[in-house]
């Protein structure tokens, strides 16, 4: 049933990745595009690669989830891999096909930046995989709270967020209900051209989006009554704290981050 | 006397030049009360709820909570933590993706110490019975534990008062049981002060106190054996009685010297005090309003749908697999009036979806006049049109500009010409009790609650169903309201139509139903008269449902010795029966 969709990518387990500060693990994701795009040979991807396996190891994640992720985007992969293969130009022809060529340049491009872009998915998927979206919504709010200073709505935005969390799996019951509502009557939503099609799906979205607006003003009203006023003197029930392996986890980054520089200097 | 609620003269109207929602209400709650507020749609009940913690605040007259004017800006959220709200809607009040959290809102708004709030949650929950769901995400719980999780977030605020505003409305039997169970708990226990705006009068017995709200005054207040001895006046304000206070007022027309009772227990008391005595002399029936036979639907063109061996599989190999139904065998004709009753989860929306088609069995199959709906070449638009559904609060799918154009829909979707439409459109109107000159213009979303329904299922009688289906079409309704789409359900068996109601409320099974079909985990587990199936009470029980009252008053009778007859569901039924037995005639009729 629909009510069974889980949301994000998480992968709920007890190990110490999973237990750290969101705001680190954050923290941490940054770090590590930063590490991706130091790497500027094939070599310097060793440390890199050797970061990501150690992670994923004490995160005690399958293998084959990490895999998985990267399926959606594998089209983009190839894609760009092709593009750089070909209108990269350089010096050494590897293969001549006349109105295109492979040389040793644009191959060793074209497997860096392939290479980035896996570590680059992988990276940010270890952050999903390992923090549930509540923790890291508050993650990113606390992250984001200096910014306040500047009039960025941090709470704001956190919040919209974690209520958009609760409510899509009852927006997607709803919208289930209407379709088959609307097609007892006869609707057909599957059959047709682009035009019939956008057509038929007013009878959708006309009384979703009328209980879209009920709910947030139900919503609303259910918040004020519970003394709902904004982030101004609010407390949290969960307080993120940054324990000992916090920094460890910390410290651990930026060695492989130095010595991804190390080798990519030494590799030039 | 220690006020906690007080409202002096208090009038709100929504627009400025608007009519007054609530006029000139005075009203005192006592600290530790358990009020119930009644009053049909629009009778301004759920206005005076929010502008009891200052949602709304009165344009005359004042309100005073523990003695803070609710118009002082500064008291705003001292109000609000010293009066809790449950809404309506259980869903659209969680703010949370796991329950502990949501618990946690009102305390975090509040800007408690996080080392407090653990303990807090922990004590709301477990006083609502919530414990071991704290880390469950709200969506995956039923009705009555969502208001119960909504209660939790509001008690662990330690208020003075909670009050609710319809929060059992939309739950069913079970769930309404469990929300009331708990608030009565609290109100013992903890000395809360309830404030419960309803429109169930077998809600309302249970309190001590109540107000009726008619046009935005209080009509009546009173112990409920006072409110509901004037019947006339409660009818006239859009309330009924409650079936038991009904039912001893209807013995005391015939003669028999009664009070009016509130439960069946007491009534049991009273007829069996009676019983002792008999025979009396000078009981009368009011005459019986006959009602029309359901007419002989013609022989030749009678639809059938039927459910040969059907199983439903959701996410047939994934880990959410679940079976709804298992190898169900249904059959359904003109004719036909079938209660669908079962507890929720037993698999009535699933098992009804699959009459039109809207779901195809993952095994077994579904024949419409004998023939496969789901075989290669069948027009799935024929069962649709043959087979109407009508969903749960059907008003959420209205969605063209006028009334007319809506419920065209389906005929247009038939591919019917325009004249035919909107002869069709006529007639569903009609059928429904809308008005043709005054109302086929107007945008659906202007139209009240129950007359938004009613065009909806007009959307659905346009297509000429032959079988129609109804998932609890009663649902949310005030009792007029509730009454008059029931009258329209039997005028459309009477004219022809086989209906499939699924239903929570036994007395309307009772009531109208010529067949009752009970679901338990997937399955038909009784097919019966309604009479029949009724009579079995202890299976029923055990399956979480009820009886009808008047069917659970005959078991107390039985057991006080007053010898009415198994087997009666109706109210007129039992009262036939009573009157007889008291008058000493029975014995005559059996001799």
């Amino acid at each position: 049933m629909l009510e069974n969709i889980t949301f994000g990518q998480y992968y709920p387990s007890d190990s110490i990745v999973h237990r750290m500060d969101p705001r680190m693990k954050i923290l941490l994701l940054i770090l590590f595009i930063v590490n991706v795009f130091c790497a500027s040979t094939l070599y310097a991807f060793i440390p890199v690669l050797l970061y990501l396996v150690t992670a994923v190891r004490y995160a005690r994640l399958p293998a084959k989830m990490m895999l998985k992720g990267i399926k959606p985007l594998r089209l983009i992969l190839i894609f760009t891999f092709i593009l750089n293969l070909f209108f990269i130009q350089g010096q050494t022809v590897l293969l001549d096909l006349g109105f295109a060529r492979v040389t040793l340049e644009s191959l060793k491009t074209a497997v860096l930046y392939a290479l980035r872009l896996l570590f680059l998915v992988m990276g940010s998927s270890m952050l999903t995989y390992t923090t549930a979206p509540v923790p890291l919504t508050d993650g990113l709010e606390r992250l984001l709270s200096p910014l306040k200073a500047v009039r960025f709505p941090a709470h704001e935005m956190a919040m919209m967020m974690t209520i958009a969390l609760r409510f899509i799996p009852t927006l997607l019951e709803e919208t289930d209900k209407i379709m088959k509502a609307q097609s007892a009557r006869g609707a057909d939503f599957e059959t047709g051209n682009l035009i019939r099609r956008a057509k038929a799906m007013v009878p959708l979205l006309v009384p979703l989006f009328v209980s879209a607006f009920r709910r947030a003003g139900d919503l609303a009203m259910a918040m004020e009554a519970r003394c709902y006023h904004g982030g101004e003197g609010r407390t949290r029930l969960h307080v993120l704290k940054m324990t000992r392996k916090d920094y460890i986890a910390l410290a651990v980054s930026l060695a492989f981050l130095a010595l991804t520089i190390v080798t990519a200097r030494l590799t030039a | 006397m220690d006020e906690i609620i007080r409202l002096e003269n208090v009038s709100y109207a929504y627009e400025d030049d608007g009519p007054n929602a609530v006029s000139g209400i005075s009203l005192a709650l006592e600290r530790g009360s358990f009020t119930a507020v009644l009053g049909s749609n629009g009778s301004g009940k759920s206005t005076l709820a929010k502008l009891c913690n200052g949602l709304f605040l009165p344009n005359a007259g004042k309100v005073l909570v523990d003695g803070l004017d609710t118009s002082e800006e500064d008291n705003t959220w001292e109000i609000r933590r010293r009066v809790g709200m449950i809404f309506q809607n259980p869903d659209n009040q969680l703010v949370a993706t796991v329950v502990r959290d949501d618990v946690a809102f009102g305390l975090e708004n509040l800007g408690m110490d996080p080392k407090e709030m653990p303990g807090r949650i922990e004590w709301a929950l477990t006083k609502t019975g919530m414990l071991s769901f704290a880390d469950k995400a709200p969506h995956l719980l039923s009705g009555g534990q969502k208001q119960r999780v909504a209660i939790a977030g509001v008690l662990a605020m330690k208020p003075e008062a909670i009050i609710c505003d319809e929060a059992t409305a939309m739950l069913d039997p079970q769930g309404r049981r469990e929300v009331l169970e708990v608030l009565e708990t609290l109100n013992r226990e903890e000395g809360i002060t309830v404030l419960w705006i309803t429109h169930f009068m077998e809600e309302a017995v249970r309190f001590r106190d109540l107000c009726v709200m008619h046009e935005g005054e209080i009509a009546l207040r009173g112990s409920p054996e006072q409110v509901f001895t004037e019947p006339e006046r409660l009818k006239q304000y859009g309330l009924r009685l409650p079936e038991m206070t009904r039912l001893s007022l209807e013995l005391r027309q015939a003669g028999a010297d009664i009070r009016p009772c509130l439960t069946g227990e007491e009534l049991a008391k009273e007829v069996a005090r009676l019983y002792a005595a008999r025979p009396l002399k000078g009981l009368t029936l009011p005459p019986e309003k006959a009602e029309p036979e359901a007419s002989p639907e013609a022989e030749s063109g009678r639809v059938e749908v039927a459910l040969n061996k059907v199983t439903h599989t959701y996410q047939q190999g994934s880990p959410y697999q679940s079976t709804a139904i298992r190898e169900v065998d249904l059959r359904v004709s003109q004719g036909d009036f079938v209660a669908l009753i079962g507890h929720t989860g037993s698999g009535k929306s699933t098992l009804a979806q699959h009459l039109n088609g809207l779901l195809k069995p993952t095994s077994g199959t579904v024949t419409l006049n004998g023939e496969d709906i789901h075989q290669k070449g069948f027009d799935r638009r024929r069962v649709r049109q043959q087979v109407g559904m009508v969903f749960q609060y059907p008003e959420t799918q209205l969605f063209e500009e006028s009334v007319k154009k809506d419920i065209a829909f389906g005929p247009v979707n038939l591919g019917l010409s325009a004249e035919e439409c909107d002869e069709r459109v006529r007639e569903a109107m009609e059928m429904v009790g809308l008005d043709w000159d005054t109302e086929a213009e107007k945008s659906p979303f202007e139209l009240s609650g129950g007359r938004m329904r009613r065009c909806a299922i007009a959307g659905v009688l346009a297509m000429r169903p032959k079988v129609l289906v109804l998932d609890e079409p009663t649902a949310g309704l005030d009792p007029e309201a509730r009454e008059q789409l029931m009258a329209l359900v039997r005028r459309l068996h009477r004219a022809g139509t086989g209906i499939v109601m699924i239903s929570h409320s036994m007395d309307d099974v009772a009531r109208h139903a010529n067949r009752a079909v009970v679901l338990q985990k997937g399955q038909i587990v009784m097919d019966d008269t309604p009479e029949e199936i009724f009579a079995r009470e202890e299976a029923l029980r055990d399956m979480g449902l009820d009886v009808p009252q008047v069917s659970a008053l005959g078991a107390l009778l039985r057991e006080k010795g007053v010898p009415v007859a198994p087997r009666l569901i109706r109210r007129g039924q039992v009262l036939a029966a009573l009157v007889r037995l008291l008058s000493g005639k029975e014995g005559q009729e059996n001799a």
